[in-house]
């Protein structure tokens, strides 16, 4: 995994779990390649932060997902921006695994990425995704 | 000297030159280490009789009072500090210093002193030197003296595993192998608001524990190259800002961001190869 942006279990509340999400985070200017294993593994991982921007982002040949948001067990993601990224041959580029609505997908580029540019798994609400350049899926 | 006997009590010993023999007393009811006017005065054994031929408080030695801290760091000059040999005769202090832990001893210089400011600045960024000073009183050397290990750093500080960071710190460039055990980690930044910027350092570890921790919020790392270790740069604090860093072939995870780190930029960063989920 490249960069992994994550919540954290802080305590519990009436058996509840209680996480505490990074929230205002950049990720701005890097270049994220060659991470992963098989398809676990890769870009950037973000599972649970709030008002965090992927911007002007180089992420090439990750073996798993470029940009996941949220994950399969938590879903509290949310106004995640990932805005003028280029994405080339990586598994698959911006997957929205689970998610709070109000995530934003715009002005990116997208290459050859072999699963999907943009993917949005079932019971995904309200996210845009817009202005995209996608070449091939 | 003997006084080796359980009635042998209270005695005071003290300014004694032992070129010979030592002392021989088990019972520790007598005193090798005598205040004198505010200062305390032992003895003087030649350097070959040992420990075992003090008394049991002796505190006649030399002792080096600085560098008073493992990897203490100095600059391009160093001022080296020791509390005196006790002695009735003048003594002079012989100062020598080793790069390749105490297989060959350099010559520094000599004074009568207990101090020596010291011209570090010919010396190159080496991970570690070790300083000795020999008492002499124009007839045998006393016990020797050696300090703790402390690096020399022009601008910079060379990196070290387990490095704990209280203040802005410029890392040397060049090539670290830092191996850790895998709940450690090799650089640690434990007070806020302070910046880590190396001069393209670059630190390798053994795919165990963390390249650089952020331990407090509005911390900087920057220019850093970090491979090898399980994560290469985890920070759980707010403000954090990873700037200009290449972090690649870690174990898991390249940087990570945990529930606090808010506020944060990672900005600039070259991030590839690290392996896991």
């Amino acid at each position: 995994m490249g960069i992994k942006v994550s919540e954290a279990l802080v305590g519990w509340i009436l058996f509840w779990p209680v996480y505490k999400h990074p929230s205002e985070t950049t990720i701005y200017g890097n270049n994220i390649s060659n991470n992963g294993n098989g398809t676990h593994g890769g870009a950037i991982k973000l599972v649970g932060p709030t008002n965090l921007n992927v911007t002007n982002n180089r992420i090439d040949s990750n073996l798993g997902y470029a940009v996941q948001i949220g994950s399969e067990f938590f879903s509290s993601s949310a106004n995640i921006s990932v805005i003028s990224n280029t994405f080339n041959n990586n598994y698959a580029g911006v997957i929205v695994s689970s998610s709070k609505e109000v995530n934003t997908i715009k002005d990116n580029y997208f290459e050859n990425n072999t699963h999907a540019s943009i993917s949005f798994n079932p019971g995904i609400l309200n996210n845009s995704a817009t202005a995209n350049v996608i070449t091939t899926q | 000297m003997y006084v080796n006997d359980s009635l042998v009590d209270g005695n005071k010993i003290w300014l004694n030159n032992f070129y010979g023999g030592g002392v021989n007393d088990s019972w520790n009811n007598n005193s090798y280490c005598v205040n004198i006017s505010g200062t305390n005065e032992g003895n003087y054994h030649k350097w070959t009789l040992g420990a075992a031929a003090m008394g049991w408080n002796e505190c006649g030695m030399a002792l080096f009072t600085n560098p008073a801290m493992i990897y203490t760091l100095f600059d391009n000059s160093a001022n080296i500090t020791w509390r005196k040999q006790s002695s009735a005769n003048s003594v002079m202090y012989y100062l020598h210093y080793s790069n390749d832990s105490g297989t060959t001893w350099n010559y520094i210089g000599s004074t009568q002193d207990t101090n020596y400011t010291w011209d570090t600045s010919s010396l190159a960024n080496l991970a570690s030197y070790v300083l000795r000073v020999t008492p002499y009183d124009n007839l045998v050397n006393a016990t020797i003296n050696m300090t703790y290990v402390f690096r020399i750093g022009h601008g910079c500080e060379p990196p070290y595993s387990m490095m704990v960071l209280h203040r802005n710190t410029t890392l040397c460039s060049g090539t670290f192998y830092l191996s850790l055990s895998n709940v450690s980690n090799v650089i640690t930044l434990e007070n806020s608001s302070i910046t880590l910027t190396c001069l393209g350092t670059h630190i390798i570890g053994n795919r165990n524990g963390t390249g650089v921790l952020v331990n407090k919020g509005y911390c900087t790392v920057k220019n850093c190259i970090i491979s090898n270790y399980s994560t290469g740069i985890y920070s759980s604090y707010d403000h954090t800002t990873l700037l200009n860093n290449t972090v690649f072939d870690n174990a898991q995870m390249g940087i990570f961001g945990g529930h606090y780190f808010d506020y944060s930029d990672i900005t600039n960063n070259t991030v590839y190869g690290n392996y896991w989920a």
